[in-house]
């Protein structure tokens, strides 16, 4: 689906505060898959995610009122889908321990296990995706906000509530590790 | 931002970053940036389905009704360029061009005789509207409800619009069914005698064609109006002899349709359950109470009785 823009964002927000619920519908439309797989991001759970990212809907439309027009919708949304992310991992961090395993298991698989038909950069790409997982939260996660949600670094200091310097330092860390493993795993071959 | 990596945000590494590397080192960061696959770790699919589901759960969860009449279409667009017209011209012309509403009040049904001959038979709290000039230049009108159309043949379209849809005839019976505050502004239609054309308002190109006894349906989302498929009219026109006949409905559409037909207020507190499916006929059906009692006994629900209504729970 094509990404929204800054100016769609803007008229959804005025549309919203002025209690307009189709604009409130076309927002939802458009951003509900995009948000649902963010959530996904730190609660590897679908259901609890489609579950925060409906509550963040809730609360946008109950609190209509008080969108501020200057600010953007699009990191508000995603800031709001962040801390109740964040709260459901800390209120439930006992609940999925077995999930958590699994995973971790998973993701600590050697990538010789991947068959043999699959080429070359595909399987690059789910090594990237391992090492990415495995990288500090927070590098992780503004790397991720870069990379594929395509926030800018203002955008994703908005969001994690850090500076765009910060943003920028996270991102490059993370690259520098990327880089590292990549040149190790290339020697390894 | 009025960074020009913005563009495609998938592509393009962001400047800052990019500059934050030695020179000798950026082409190489540059390709790992573009080795990273969405894949892994934003691989999970949303579909579009899933996304309408969790829409309308979520307009039955905040109880979404329209407060405004959203008796859209027709009237609506066509009011609009008459505005300009009557600007230029005579501002007496508008006496004709004031959509004339008729409903059906909560609690009962009506028969309406239209300036062309046709009927419009209305199931309780539905109304339609159409301009003084119906009949005589156009046959437009716009429905927000339950309706059942007995059309005389004229070589004047018949159109009936509602819910973002658009339902045309030459001359047929037919009926339509298009709530507004349908969480997915869903509109049924099914035609009982001769050929009914049925389109999105947005696509007009994409009408499905339906024959006698066929129904179709169309929601928000979908391009295209559901592949034309058998239907019992019995089923569907039921509500004109006061049966309740539901198939596969969403409690939450039961317990309007029994607001409407018995002018009450039905409190659904368990808002889980709204978007639970019921099928089920009552032919004969005394009193709201003992639908209620039925209704609450297949779903496992109890009530109460309210002021105006019924507690469900």
């Amino acid at each position: 689906m094509k990404k929204p823009t800054e100016q769609q964002f803007s008229e959804w927000a005025g549309g919203i505060r002025r209690s307009d619920q189709r604009a409130f519908d076309e927002l939802f439309r458009s951003f509900y898959p995009v948000l649902v797989r963010f959530s996904l991001r730190y609660v590897h759970n679908r259901t609890a995610s489609k579950d925060i990212v409906q509550d963040c809907f809730v609360s946008l439309w109950q609190t209509r009122q008080r969108i501020d027009p200057s600010r953007s919708l699009k990191s508000y949304l995603y800031m709001m889908v962040r801390n109740r992310a964040l709260n459901e991992i800390r209120d439930h961090s006992g609940v999925d321990v077995n999930h958590e395993l699994a995973r971790d298991q998973q993701r600590n698989q050697p990538p010789e296990e991947y068959t043999e038909d699959e080429n070359e950069s595909s399987r690059l790409g789910k090594v990237m995706s391992i090492w990415i997982d495995q990288l500090p939260n927070r590098q992780k996660e503004a790397f991720c906000l870069s990379r594929f949600d395509g926030l800018d670094h203002d955008e994703i200091a908005d969001v994690m509530n850090v500076s765009p310097k910060t943003v920028n330092n996270h991102i490059v860390a993370a690259l520098s590790s990327l880089r590292d493993r990549y040149a190790q795993y290339e020697d390894n071959i | 931002m009025a960074d020009k990596t913005s563009e495609s945000p998938d592509k393009n590494i962001p400047r800052d970053v990019l500059l934050s590397f030695d020179e000798g080192e950026r082409g190489r960061i540059k390709e790992i940036w573009q080795a990273v696959e969405a894949d892994g770790l934003a691989a999970e699919h949303v579909s579009t389905d899933e996304t309408d589901r969790a829409l309308a759960d979520l307009h039955i969860r905040m109880d979404f009704k329209d407060k405004t009449d959203r008796i859209a279409g027709y009237i609506y667009t066509y009011g609009r360029l008459a505005a300009a017209a009557v600007a230029l011209i005579v501002i007496g012309a508008a006496f004709f061009l004031i959509p004339q509403s008729v409903e059906a009040p909560l609690g009962e049904m009506a028969v309406v005789s239209l300036p062309d001959g046709s009927t419009a038979e209305l199931n309780s709290g539905s109304i339609v509207q159409f301009n003084r000039l119906f009949g005589i230049t156009n046959r437009n009108l716009s429905l927000n409800g339950e309706a059942y159309f007995d059309v005389e043949t004229s070589d004047k379209p018949f159109r009936v619009a509602a819910n973002g849809t658009v339902t045309e005839v030459l001359g047929t019976s037919f009926n339509v069914r298009s709530w507004s505050d349908h969480p997915l502004n869903e509109t049924d239609v099914a035609v009982e005698e001769g050929t009914v054309k049925f389109y999105p308002q947005q696509y007009a190109l994409n009408a499905v064609i339906l024959q006698e006894k066929n129904q179709s349906r169309w929601h928000t989302g979908l391009n295209l109006p559901e592949d034309p498929s058998e239907v019992d009219m019995e089923r569907v026109t039921g509500w004109r002899e006061r049966k309740f006949i539901f198939y596969e409905e969403s409690l939450q559409q039961i317990f309007r349709e029994v607001e409407r037909r018995f002018n009450l207020t039905i409190e659904l507190q368990n808002r889980d359950v709204a978007t639970e499916t019921l099928t089920g006929y009552y032919g004969e059906v005394g009193s709201p109470e003992s639908l209620l009692n039925d209704i609450c006994t297949v779903a496992g629900l109890s009530y109460s009785k309210t002021a105006n209504g019924y507690r469900v729970y």
